[in-house]
């Protein structure tokens, strides 16, 4: 139905989507330390100022240790608040959380303080997000745990002081978290982000998704995001996001929230009655076009109508922000794999190369690399000797079982795999 | 230096028209953002409070590059700063609120932003809508009696120097004008409170000035509509739509396969029925095509999904030129003038959520729909449209609210409201008589109000002198012996301001 005014003049017309809470709004953390526990920040402001980067230009702290500061940094102002407050374990549970080594769960779960931290982003969220960590560390460098509040995840203070130390901003998923809520009698599946609001972006969400596929939803749900917050573009009407295995494109094509959940029955999980509290502020709920005429007719598809086709191997596009993140966060981390490898030789490693292609001309392509996978044999002095471990699509004179030596300059991606886990440059921490 | 160093020095320094000059003979392309936000900071400091230019000239700088400075404090405050100068303090709160949030405790931010919330509560504008007419009704006669009343053009030019008056203060309304049938027309816009303002323009013309032109307010309805409607240089035939008008007056515009664009519809409708009509039935429609009827979806109407034969729908539809008459025939209120539209009002019921003034609301009635919506979806710093144009054209709008003894609500709940009522008709009655001693009735529109489980609300617009209606307000509850009495402007940030308080 259309109306002929944006809104209706004649009814009172009562609130579908509320403003936005300050913890979605701006990016509050929480941090839990030792000495958070008895308040001692003694030092604070040299260490702030010793922080690569930050020129701290105003701090003022007030008796009961709450305060604020202004300061540069990377030719942008920022201005950050923070105070203590007592802590809940409790709230844990309902948090994502990263994986967190036994003897310092042991610690958080006997916190009661927690210092609060908190800023707002600018368009250049990925430093924000990064200067908060580092501001982190500088007020507590024995940070033993953040709770990322804006994107419901408890962070290991281990992963924390990895990510502020480095010279590359965390990537996209560390600004947000997919959470599931599930539906028992129905069997479906309620995905949906926490942390994307504070980016100046909305939530995304997945509606009645079918809980056996809710593994393979995640990831489209996941790359809307990061194609987002990789692009810093909002998405006006779609967005081609990848390909299904038949070649047809995948178009991503938002709705709001609160016009999306009139599309499905209204008691599906995330529908109206989940929304009087909360999730009712800034997000977005995906659908598809699956034609150029459905796009022209704005015929919106739910994913969940097409759920068999999007678990069946679809292609999702990476885009170059996100290809080049990866590889410079791997090479930042290099020396890390170097380590854990060198004291542990039962690890096995793998090591993403980028491969010239073959060119148009018979030459290498040199601007077009094929990312593949090598094992790696042995570390050498220029490098390290691997083994290709697939052949390439586009590079002719290699096949599975070739081996070669490479740089750090070749490497786009690693990851190691311990008796336990696998572990890869964000993850690092763990080692 | 570079050049941006150099004006941040400037600006520093408070040598602010250093930086016009620097900047002002670049080309707008040749600037930078930030050389604009520097310029917008020379001109916000030279500006004087009631010297509107400089500071209109620094948002027409900063506010295109919003996203380009998002979270950066210097950039909302300058924002900020230039409205709160224009005296548009709801939109100079709410950047002062951005500000704020770009720089925690700031402690310059914090004072702007208590100054904007004290005049969103005192509710005083600096120059209310009455006095703004005065004075523009009084500069129209002055140039108009510059000219010769004989003259045949002598009616023309009255009606262009008012249109061009009218404009000059109230930029935002849309003038036609019919020199044929000596009439201004002013465009209703999309929302009611655009109709509320536009009459007490009308209602203000002085009576000389009647003799020579009407004024009108909502685009009329067209006597003789062509068949093709010119939209972005495309021509569109609207002769073969078809318009099938439901019980529940609903419409559905058909066409074997439907290309015109929703403009035209709305131009279409506007021709047939008139903007005041279109306000006051504010109905609602939907398309369809021959694909609805052969392979029908689930964006196909329901309307559509009760035929299952195309023909037999037809037959119940009619051309545009049928439209009107079948419309009406359907139960629509049609030819109703603007004023009688500012007098239709609507029941709304909320689920009472607390005892703060308005949150303990369950039943209401409103001239004015889209002011109760607006302030109850708003928080407390965001945009306000509505309030924001009401205030920018010295409008105050806001509540009167008061309570009656607990233990009339307990005992009877009819009783109760029937009291809350009464009581507000008689203050009504009271503020227009003191408003008829002053001939200034027309001060005041009242809105209706609302009854909640704590307050008694009476909702209002003000145009003219706020002073003369709230003393006559403050007397009424004295003589009452009200316990609890007191306005409050339609912002969630503004606070109560009590007459009474016990």
């Amino acid at each position: 139905m259309f109306n002929l005014f944006k809104k209706k003049q004649n009814e009172v017309k009562l609130p579908e989507v509320a403003p936005m809470e300050l913890w979605e709004e701006r990016s509050y953390m929480h941090v839990l330390s030792d000495k958070v526990d008895v308040e001692d920040i003694d030092g604070v402001k040299e260490r702030i100022q010793a922080v690569d980067g930050v020129n701290l230009k105003e701090f003022n702290i007030k008796d009961d240790k709450s305060g604020n500061m202004i300061l540069d940094y990377k030719g942008e102002e920022y201005g950050v608040g923070f105070y203590f407050e007592d802590f809940v374990f409790d709230r844990l549970y309902s948090l994502q959380k990263q994986k967190i080594h036994d003897e310092d769960f042991e610690k958080i779960e006997k916190k009661t303080n927690s210092f609060i931290i908190y800023m707002k982003f600018n368009k250049n969220y990925f430093d924000s997000y990064h200067l908060q960590l580092k501001l982190i560390t500088a007020f507590f460098p024995d940070t033993l745990a953040v709770i990322d509040e804006s994107a419901e995840r408890l962070l290991s203070g281990r992963w924390v002081k990895l990510a502020a130390k480095s010279s590359v901003t965390p990537n996209a998923e560390s600004l947000f978290t997919v959470q599931a809520v599930f539906d028992d009698e129905t069997n479906k599946v309620w995905l949906h982000t926490h942390g994307m609001c504070r980016t100046g972006f909305s939530e995304f969400e997945l509606l009645d998704i079918s809980r056996d596929n809710a593994n393979d939803l995640y990831y489209l749900i996941n790359t809307v995001a990061n194609r987002v917050l990789y692009q810093n573009e909002a998405i006006e009407d779609y967005i081609f996001l990848g390909e299904f295995i038949d070649g047809r494109e995948i178009v991503v094509a938002p709705l709001p929230w609160n016009v999306a959940i009139a599309k499905y029955p209204s008691d599906i999980i995330g529908g109206p009655a989940d929304r009087a509290d909360s999730h009712n502020t800034n997000s977005q709920v995906i659908f598809l076009f699956l034609s150029e005429e459905d796009a022209n007719n704005g015929k919106y598809t739910k994913p969940s109508d097409v759920e068999e086709k999007l678990v069946e191997n679809p292609l999702y596009y990476y885009t170059n922000e996100q290809t080049e993140h990866m590889k410079f966060m791997s090479r930042d981390r290099y020396e890390l794999l170097k380590k854990a490898i060198s004291e542990n030789p039962s690890y096995k490693a793998l090591i993403k190369v980028g491969l010239p292609t073959d060119g148009e001309d018979g030459n290498p392509d040199y601007e077009n690399l094929e990312h593949i996978w090598f094992e790696l044999l042995e570390f050498t002095e220029e490098g390290f000797r691997a083994v290709l471990t697939q052949a390439p699509y586009r590079v002719a004179a290699m096949k599975e079982g070739d081996e070669g030596e490479y740089t750090v300059n070749d490497v786009t991606d690693w990851v190691i795999y311990t008796d336990e886990m696998s572990i890869d440059p964000n993850t690092a921490y763990l080692l | 230096m570079e050049l941006l160093e150099q004006c941040k020095e400037w600006n520093n320094n408070e040598e602010y028209q250093k930086v016009v000059d620097a900047l002002e003979i670049l080309p707008e392309n040749a600037r930078t953002p930030e050389m604009d936000s520097e310029l917008a900071k020379a001109y916000n400091n030279l500006g004087e409070p009631g010297d509107s230019k400089p500071f209109i000239q620094a948002l027409g700088l900063l506010l295109p590059h919003e996203e380009y400075f998002r979270g950066n404090h210097r950039f909302y405050f300058r924002v900020a700063y230039s409205y709160f100068y224009l005296e548009e303090h709801g939109l100079a709160l709410h950047y002062f609120k951005q500000a704020l949030d770009a720089r925690p405790g700031d402690e310059d931010t914090i004072d702007m932003m208590n100054e904007c919330v004290n005049w969103l509560t005192d509710g005083v504008v600096a120059v209310s809508m009455s006095q703004k007419l005065e004075l523009v009704w009084e500069d129209i006669q002055k140039e108009i009696r510059k000219y010769n009343k004989n003259s045949k053009i002598f009616n023309v030019r009255a009606i262009n120097i008012t249109a061009n008056h009218i404009n000059d203060v109230f930029p935002k309304i849309k003038i036609n004008i019919f020199y044929e049938s000596r009439t201004i027309e002013f465009e209703a816009g999309d929302d009611k409170s655009n109709v509320f303002m536009l009459e007490y323009i009308k209602d203000t013309m002085p009576d000389n000035l009647k003799g020579l032109f009407n004024i009108r307010v909502g685009i009329a309805a067209k006597e003789d509509i062509k068949d093709i409607i010119v939209y972005e240089d495309e021509e569109y035939d609207i002769s073969e739509l078809r318009f099938f008008v439901s019980d529940d007056r609903q419409i559905v515009i058909y066409a074997d396969e439907f290309d015109i664009p929703l403009e035209v519809i709305e131009q279409l409708f506007i021709d047939i029925f008139g903007e005041i009509d279109l306000m006051a039935n504010d109905f609602e429609f939907d398309i369809a095509d021959e694909d609805d009827f052969d392979a029908p979806t689930e964006d196909t109407c329901d309307i559509v999904l009760d035929y299952e034969e195309k023909e037999d729908f037809l037959k119940e539809c009619v051309d545009y030129r049928g439209l009107k008459e079948r419309a009406k025939s359907k139960g629509f209120r049609l030819g109703i003038s603007a004023k009688e539209y500012l007098k239709m009002y609507s029941g709304y019921r909320l689920q009472s959520v607390g005892d703060d003034i308005r949150e303990d609301i369950y039943t209401g009635t409103t001239c004015l729909p889209s002011l109760i919506s607006e302030y109850i979806s708003s928080g407390p710093f965001d945009k306000m449209p509505i309030m924001d144009e009401l205030y920018r054209n010295g409008v105050v709008a806001g509540f009167f609210c008061f309570s009656l003894e607990e233990s009339d609500q307990e005992n009877d709940s009819f009783e109760y409201e029937f009291e809350v009522m009464n009581i507000r008709n008689q203050l009504i009655e009271y503020i227009l008589n003191e408003l008829e001693k002053l001939g200034k009735t027309g001060n005041i529109a009242f809105l209706e109000g609302a009854t909640g489980k704590i307050c008694g609300y009476l909702d209002f617009l003000i145009f003219g002198n706020f002073m003369d209606i709230m003393s006559a307000a403050y007397d009424f509850f004295e003589e009452k012996n009200i316990k609890l009495a007191g306005y409050k402007t339609f912002r969630k940030i503004s606070k109560l301001v009590t007459f009474r308080e016990e």
